[in-house]
């Protein structure tokens, strides 16, 4: 039986972390979704393992937002795959977001000190 | 942007999506592969690595569509699968609810398509009906063609402002007969209608000759081709209308019957040549060039911009202007739009029908509730553990009964699709099978169009709320604990409420079928009921020339026999221009001689001066007419004398008709006894004229032989004559054909109600006896004798027949007097027909409850306690 469920990332990652991420890798260049989320694995050293089934939905969320545009093309395998790459207004959304992120970051790492000491 | 593009584009968006993710997934098992796995292992391992493909693409799909939205799909999708489970159950909703929003479906297509829909003309909503008001002493406004033609010319209102009367008759093309509708039009009407010409042209101004009328006809695109073989040299060729030879001019464009609803015409000809056609052309002529002559029917399209109001207040002024000049009282005008509805007459016409139709149906429609509901709660109960299952995960309560509503709604319009089709299909194959000449029947009425589909809509919603939200928040209220441990112990909640629709559903099939057995009842009691008069012993004789005698041939010939008639040769005739009792009826106004005020409508009846003797109708007072049409006398009811001079003898009174200027003046010489004429259970105030020549030959004498004598002397005048005969009692089956017509469709919907019924009480002592399987199966281990166990179940059925049988026969008693004029004087109390109807009822609703009672009967305790 099937119940709703309210839409969720179900990765650990913090709310939001996909999408910078996605963004980050994407300021090089446009990536279809497989070797996007390889980028990210291998950039990270493996300790991030970005699961497609939450890649996918995150990719439209961003689409309908407007930070990324799609357009179908051929991988290196030769085969029909969606490229995407960052728009104006989501090389715009990646700066704010990786400056709130690193403000995030300084408090909490700041937290961390003061419990230290 | 339209929801089905909108749809075809998410549609197109998934699938692209569905793409893309295959694409993803083949990669990842090509890097697999060149590190050395199998396909077969790779293409496997790069699947389970992907993860939950669908959740993937449902959640992809809810960032397009809101949350809401995408629920309400959900819910959707849900409840087909639910429906599609249980086959059984949804067809048998889907065929009770469609039982009760199909009639009344096709009931609303007939008032729709009659009554609600206008003219199927370009832009009808800036066309009006021009309608005269009557003064103060008129019983009908009066517009002549003159006063028309003034309006016309003046106006600047209307774009076009056309006029019309009715006619029809035989049509004769080569060698082709047929007998069609038409209309004599002002030769703009086309032009005011925005209708086209399939091939040739409309009619010309010079056309509407008053002084030499033109003979020149449009015919119908359907007359052109099924009838007269599509020729397209047509146009310039004659046809004979009643005899006179008309030029074709143009045959209109396709599927254009004109603009009535109940009949279609096929044939326009100018409204001037109404003169040779019918009648005397100069006498026609010099009625239609009369100032103050006649009632026109007149409607026009409104100018661009130019509303109704001003419309109406621009010819009022006219009208002023133009009765100035003959003198004559102006008393303006009505602008109506073409729905008939708008038409007060018409509207009254059916209003005496349409309720008591409407109700019987919106009970059977209640019925079909309850009984669906009964269904629901049933299977609600065999669902608690799933139900209770989603509310035990989190799901809200509101979330389970909206789940629950939506699988009736889809039901209810599934039903409703079907309920409007058999509906429809029912009212076609109804008309097709009553109408007698399908040549003359308007076809296109009964088409469903967007009034049509927001009814059956709609009733397909209420039927679902009624139908759905009770059981589905009765069957969600109890506690989670309780009803996942339940096994299926009874509840006496739900068992209440669905006695108490049960005894809802017995008390409304005992009104529908108390008013079926009354109207039934009715018409024998009408057929054995006095009329007053020797309508049983008399014999009516139709005499006529075979179609297309001309006018003066046939004048000539009952100018002859009737001459020969009252040589007497033969047993006394009298002369009738109708029938004894027949609802076609001339109405007449009058004015009392001394009496100057308020004219009265009397019914007018032409008759020869043996009438009274033939057919037996004492005459109280004076003599019969005297036995010359120029003599103005007249004879009257009493119940006419009564109404003109409730004080004083009528004999020797004047009646006067007619405008004070143009008046005709009567003496009443006699006053008959009051009999019924329209129809069997009105007495009306009458007046009998003189009757000139022809009409229906009256004898009273039943034997073949007369028929021959009178037969043999019109054939010695002429000798093609045509005789036919038949009792005069005819009449009264005839009158009652209404009563039989309305008793049919009432045993219809009372059996249907009866059906309904009786299932909905099977269905629930079943089930009752389903659910008490355990605690009987426990009494018979325990010794219960079958007889025991069926007195049981029978017995909790007792209370809620009762109380169903007592409710109706109050409701019924209360009900029934609506029926009134349709009974024929049979009392709506009439013990006969209550008791057999209870009778009736009791019987169905015992073996609704003995067969569930048998079963329970031949319960096995042993395999019923093993079952726990």
């Amino acid at each position: 039986m099937y119940m709703p469920m309210p839409p969720s990332d179900r990765s650990d990652l913090f709310p939001g972390a996909l999408e910078m991420m996605v963004l980050q890798t994407l300021r090089r260049g446009p990536l279809h979704g497989y070797a996007l989320a390889q980028a990210i694995k291998q950039a990270s050293d493996e300790l991030v393992h970005v699961e497609e089934g939450s890649l996918y939905p995150a990719l439209q969320r961003m689409l309908k937002a407007g930070w990324l545009s799609a357009a179908w093309s051929t991988s290196a395998r030769n085969r029909q795959v969606r490229t995407y790459k960052l728009t104006a207004a989501g090389r715009k959304q990646l700066e704010r977001k990786v400056s709130a992120f690193e403000r995030l970051l300084s408090g909490i790492a700041k937290v961390m000190k003061a419990q230290e000491s | 942007m339209s929801i089905w593009r909108w749809m075809a584009g998410r549609r197109r968006a998934e699938e692209d999506l569905a793409r893309e993710i295959e694409a993803n997934v083949a990669e990842r098992a090509d890097d697999l592969i060149d590190q050395g796995l199998s396909a077969a292992d790779a293409q496997a391992q790069a699947r389970r690595e992907f993860g939950n493909r669908t959740l993937a693409i449902e959640r992809s799909r809810e960032v397009w569509i809101a949350p809401w939205l995408s629920s309400v799909w959900q819910d959707l999708r849900y409840a087909a699968r639910s429906i599609a489970r249980q086959p059984a159950f949804a067809t048998s909703v889907i065929g009770i609810l469609a039982l009760g929003i199909g009639p009344l479906a096709a009931l609303f297509t007939m008032f729709n398509g009659s009554l609600l829909r206008p003219w199927p003309v370009r832009d009808p909503s800036s066309i009006a009906i021009v309608k005269p008001i009557p003064g103060p002493r008129e019983q009908f406004g009066s517009l002549s063609n003159v006063e028309y033609r003034y309006l016309r010319d003046h106006t600047r209102a209307f774009a076009h402002l056309a006029t019309w009367t009715h006619g029809g008759g035989p049509v004769v093309y080569r060698k082709t007969n047929v007998s069609v509708l038409s209309k004599f039009v002002s030769a703009n009407y086309f032009d005011m209608l925005g209708v086209g010409m399939h091939i040739g042209r409309g009619f010309l101004p010079e056309e509407e000759d008053y002084t030499s009328p033109r003979a020149v006809a449009i015919i119908s695109e359907r007359l052109w081709r099924e009838h007269f073989g599509a020729p397209a040299s047509i146009i310039g060729e004659t046809i004979l209308v009643y005899d006179s030879p008309f030029t074709i001019v143009g045959v209109a464009q396709n599927g254009f019957f004109d603009v009535e609803t109940d009949s279609r015409r096929d044939l326009w000809m100018p409204r001037p040549s109404l003169a040779l056609v019918f009648g005397d052309p100069d006498q026609n002529l010099k009625m239609l060039a009369d100032p103050r002559g006649g009632s026109n029917a007149v409607a026009g399209r409104l100018a661009p911009g130019v509303t109704r109001a001003a419309a109406k207040a621009e010819l009022d002024v006219l009208s002023g202007q133009f009765r100035r000049t003959i003198p004559m009282d102006a008393h303006g005008f009505t602008l109506r739009s073409t729905r008939p509805i708008s038409d007060r007459n018409v509207l009254s016409n059916q209003l005496s029908i349409l309720p008591a139709a409407i109700g019987a149906l919106a009970l059977v429609m209640l019925l079909v509730c309850a009984n669906v509901g009964n269904l629901i709660l049933a299977r609600g109960v065999s669902r608690q553990r799933e139900l209770a299952i989603r509310l035990s995960l989190g799901a809200s309560r509101l979330r389970v009964v909206r789940q629950l509503v939506t699988e009736a709604l889809l039901l209810s319009v599934l039903a409703g699709a079907v309920g409007l089709g058999g509906g429809i299909f029912a009212l076609r194959v109804f008309i097709q099978t009553t109408r007698p000449n399908p040549l003359l029947a308007n076809p296109d009425p009964y088409l469903v169009d967007p009034a049509v589909s927001a009814f059956t809509i709609a009733m397909a919603l209420v039927a679902c709320v009624a139908s759905s939200v009770l059981p589905a928040l009765r069957s969600t209220r109890v506690s989670i604990a309780a009803r996942t441990a339940e096994s299926s112990a009874g509840r006496p909640g739900a068992g209440r409420l669905r006695t108490t629709l049960l005894a809802a559903q017995l008390a409304l099939s005992m009104v529908l079928l108390v008013g079926a057995g009354l109207l039934t009842r009715a018409v024998g009691h009408a057929l054995t009921v006095d009329p007053g008069f020797a309508i049983q012993e008399v014999q009516a004789i139709a005499i006529r020339l075979p179609d297309g005698a001309s006018i003066d041939r046939s004048t000539i010939f009952h100018r002859a026999l009737r001459d020969a008639l009252e040589a007497g040769k033969l047993p006394p005739v009298a002369r009738s221009e109708l029938t004894a009792i027949t609802g076609s009826r001339a109405l007449g106004s009058f004015r009392g001689g001394g009496d100057a005020g308020k004219s009265r409508e009397l019914i007018v009846r032409a008759v020869s001066a043996r009438y009274f003797e033939v057919l037996g109708i004492p005459l109280v007072n004076g003599r019969t007419l005297a036995n010359d049409e120029h003599m103005q006398e007249v004879v009257v009811n009493e119940s006419a004398a009564r109404a003109f001079w409730p004080e004083e003898d009528p004999l020797g009174k004047r009646l006067v008709s007619g405008r004070s200027d143009a008046a005709v003046s009567y003496t009443v010489v006699g006053v008959a006894k009051d009999v019924p004429v329209t129809s069997l259970s009105e007495i009306q105030p009458v007046i009998y004229k003189s009757i000139r020549s022809g009409g229906l030959l009256l004898v009273r004498d039943l034997s073949p032989a007369v028929v021959d004598r009178i037969a043999s002397s019109a054939r010695s005048i002429e000798p093609e004559a045509v005789v036919t005969a038949r009792p005069l009692a005819d009449d009264i089956a005839v009158a009652t054909q209404g009563t039989l017509m309305a008793s049919r469709f009432a045993w219809a919907v009372g059996l249907l109600a009866l059906i309904l019924a009786t299932v909905g009480a099977f269905g629930v002592f079943a089930y009752t006896v389903e659910e008490r399987r355990r605690e009987i199966g426990v009494r018979m281990a325990l010794g219960a004798q079958a007889r025991q166990v069926v007195a049981t179940v029978v017995a909790g059925a007792r209370t809620p027949i009762l109380v169903g049988l007592g409710a109706g026969l109050l409701l019924a008693l209360a009900a029934t007097p609506v029926l009134g004029r349709f009974l024929y004087g049979l009392s709506p109390f009439d013990a006969a027909t209550y008791a057999g109807i209870s009778a009736m009822l009791v019987v169905s609703a015992l073996v609704a409850t003995w067969i569930p009672a048998r079963r329970a009967a031949q319960i096995d305790p042993a395999i019923t306690l093993r079952g726990d």
